[in-house]
């Protein structure tokens, strides 16, 4: 618990220090007998009958929300064991699904001294490494349409469930385009319309725009977040692959505003 | 206003295709020609309240006998007249600290070189609802939540009672809590950074400042924002101006990142 405790001060360390209603239980939270909230009651419904996701949610590290391994590199962004240090993670590295123009790209990408991801520039991480990050998410779900906040960037994708359409031929766009329905208890988000530019993890492996997304939400409990995600690139992959994590939710908490570009001081001193 | 218009050019970089533009707004009233009905009743939440959802911008200048979009309408990013100066329809203008004056001629000078927005830096709670490209309102029980298109970033105006926070760490879009009185909600926030502007011109918001804002949706297709600015540090004595909003039927909002191949801010001019 100690480790948590420390990764989560320390992640926080680029938010104000003395934040505001990080300890604002809303009101309908399941409390414990010693009135914190308990996260093992069972998930909530939202008016119409299907699970509600809405409330902000933060990567664990294993499923009991301990850090797998005890990994002593848990203070970084991206623990060693993490798909957002390398999304093949569970493959042997001969497994790998990766294209040569893909594997080309990943290369370049490396090969430069400040390896320039889009984060590097204050740009966008975009998927997955928004549900990925430090910084915590927030659902907000309503019967047509579905917001994910992200504390990173404040930005913000919507998920439509008012019964439209991917759109046929998308201008590319850095969180894309989704829809979502529910099957059974989960929440599934189909999404098309990514842009290149974005990196799947922090080791530079690659998409198209051809990129098709589809997530997967289960809220477990209260307290827990199931996400499965599915990347089909045909373009630069040879099959679809899929990766599997859980969210912790932040009880009482908020997401906090944080923008990268606020006195953004890094760039000139990237060694090139 | 001439000189800002140069800057407010360099600022146009919002893509050009899109889609879902022409979906079909659901829950829309229309008339008998399919056409959007913004003038019918303001549509209620399930719970009882107006509901503020939609898509929605400062109501532009009239474009009338137009040379150019931009002689016509002062900028070829058509918005509303607060969007260049919030005090725009104030009698008298804004009462500003001596100081706040000199700055925002200072500003003036520069070409409005120095404003957040060239930096990509956040646009501030109040240019949040005045900026060109549009905002959506989607309300939920517990919270209100304005996504807007420019930068795609949002803020949360809290409907769950929470009380203001005592000693907030001062942000671009401070800490908002709403309540409704009758038809309309009455926001209050606290909780700004220093040097937010608050227009194009640079009139400034300051830490410490409260800002009281009252929405009230007197139809479909209309909303007035009563706008109170409460900053002591800023401008000797508060003052209220009224935005009025009008609903964008049947489209929707698109990605429009401010730092995405940005090359401009080495080339502002300006003193």
């Amino acid at each position: 618990m100690r480790n948590i405790v420390l990764c989560a001060l320390l992640g926080l360390a680029g938010i104000p220090a003395q934040a505001q209603w990080l300890n604002y239980l809303p009101p309908g939270t399941p409390l414990k007998a010693d009135g914190t909230a308990n996260l093992s009651a069972p998930a909530p419904k939202a008016p119409d009958g299907k699970p509600d996701l809405t409330g902000v949610w933060h990567m664990s590290r294993g499923l009991d929300g301990g850090i797998a391994g005890g990994s002593e590199n848990a203070t970084t962004l991206a623990p060693h064991d993490s798909y957002s240090n390398n999304i093949f993670k569970d493959m042997k590295p001969e497994d790998y699904p990766e294209r040569p123009e893909a594997a080309k790209i990943r290369i370049a990408r490396m090969s430069t001294g400040i390896r320039p991801s889009p984060t590097l520039y204050c740009l966008p991480s975009g998927m997955p490494v928004n549900a990925m990050v430090n910084e915590v998410m927030k659902f907000v779900q309503t019967p047509k349409i579905t917001m994910i906040l992200y504390e990173l960037d404040g930005t913000y994708r919507q998920i439509y469930t008012d019964g439209r359409k991917l759109p046929v031929d998308p201008t590319p766009s850095w969180l894309g385009y989704s829809i979502g329905h529910w099957d059974g208890d989960t929440f599934v988000v189909e999404t098309i319309g990514f842009n290149d530019r974005t990196w799947l993890d922090i080791t530079g492996h690659s998409h198209s725009e051809a990129m098709r997304l589809t997530e997967r939400y289960r809220r477990l409990d209260y307290g827990h977040l199931e996400i499965e995600m599915t990347f089909d690139d045909p373009k630069m992959y040879t099959r679809p692959f899929s990766i599997k994590f859980y969210h912790q939710l932040q009880a009482g908490s908020d997401i906090m505003e944080s923008y990268c570009n606020e006195n953004e001081r890094d760039r000139d001193h990237l060694r090139k | 206003m001439k000189a800002l218009s140069l800057a407010t050019l360099l600022l146009c970089a919002a893509p050009g295709f899109a889609q879902w533009v022409n979906y079909p707004t659901p829950g829309m009233p229309r008339t008998k020609d399919g056409k959007p009905d913004l003038k019918a009743a303001t549509p209620k939440t399930a719970w009882g309240t107006p509901d503020l959802s939609g898509i929605w911008q400062l109501e532009p200048n009239p474009c009338v006998g137009s040379i150019s979009v931009l002689e016509a309408c002062g900028s070829d990013y058509r918005g509303g007249p607060e969007f260049g100066n919030i005090g725009a329809r104030l009698k008298g203008g804004l009462p500003y600290q001596p100081w706040a004056a000199e700055a925002v001629k200072q500003h003036n000078s520069e070409l409005g070189k120095n404003d957040p927005v060239a930096y990509c830096r956040p646009a501030g709670v109040v240019r949040l609802l005045t900026y060109p490209p549009f905002r959506k309102f989607i309300q939920v029980p517990g919270v209100l939540v304005m996504l807007s298109e420019r930068d795609v970033t949002y803020r949360q105006i809290f409907l769950d009672g929470r009380p203001l926070p005592a000693d907030p760490s001062p942000t671009p879009n401070g800490y908002s809590s709403g309540k409704w009185e009758g038809d309309t909600l009455v926001v209050q926030s606290v909780g700004f950074m220093d040097g937010t502007w608050l227009d194009r011109k640079g009139s400034p918001l300051m830490e410490g400042a409260r800002l009281t804002e009252k929405y009230r949706r007197t139809d479909f297709g209309d909303m007035e924002i009563e706008l109170t600015v409460d900053d002591p540090k800023s401008y000797t004595k508060p003052w209220t101006v009224t935005l009025h909003e009008v609903l964008v039927p049947d489209t929707e909002l698109m990605d429009y990142f401010c730092q995405e191949n940005e090359k401009e801010a080495p080339h502002m001019v300006g003193k």
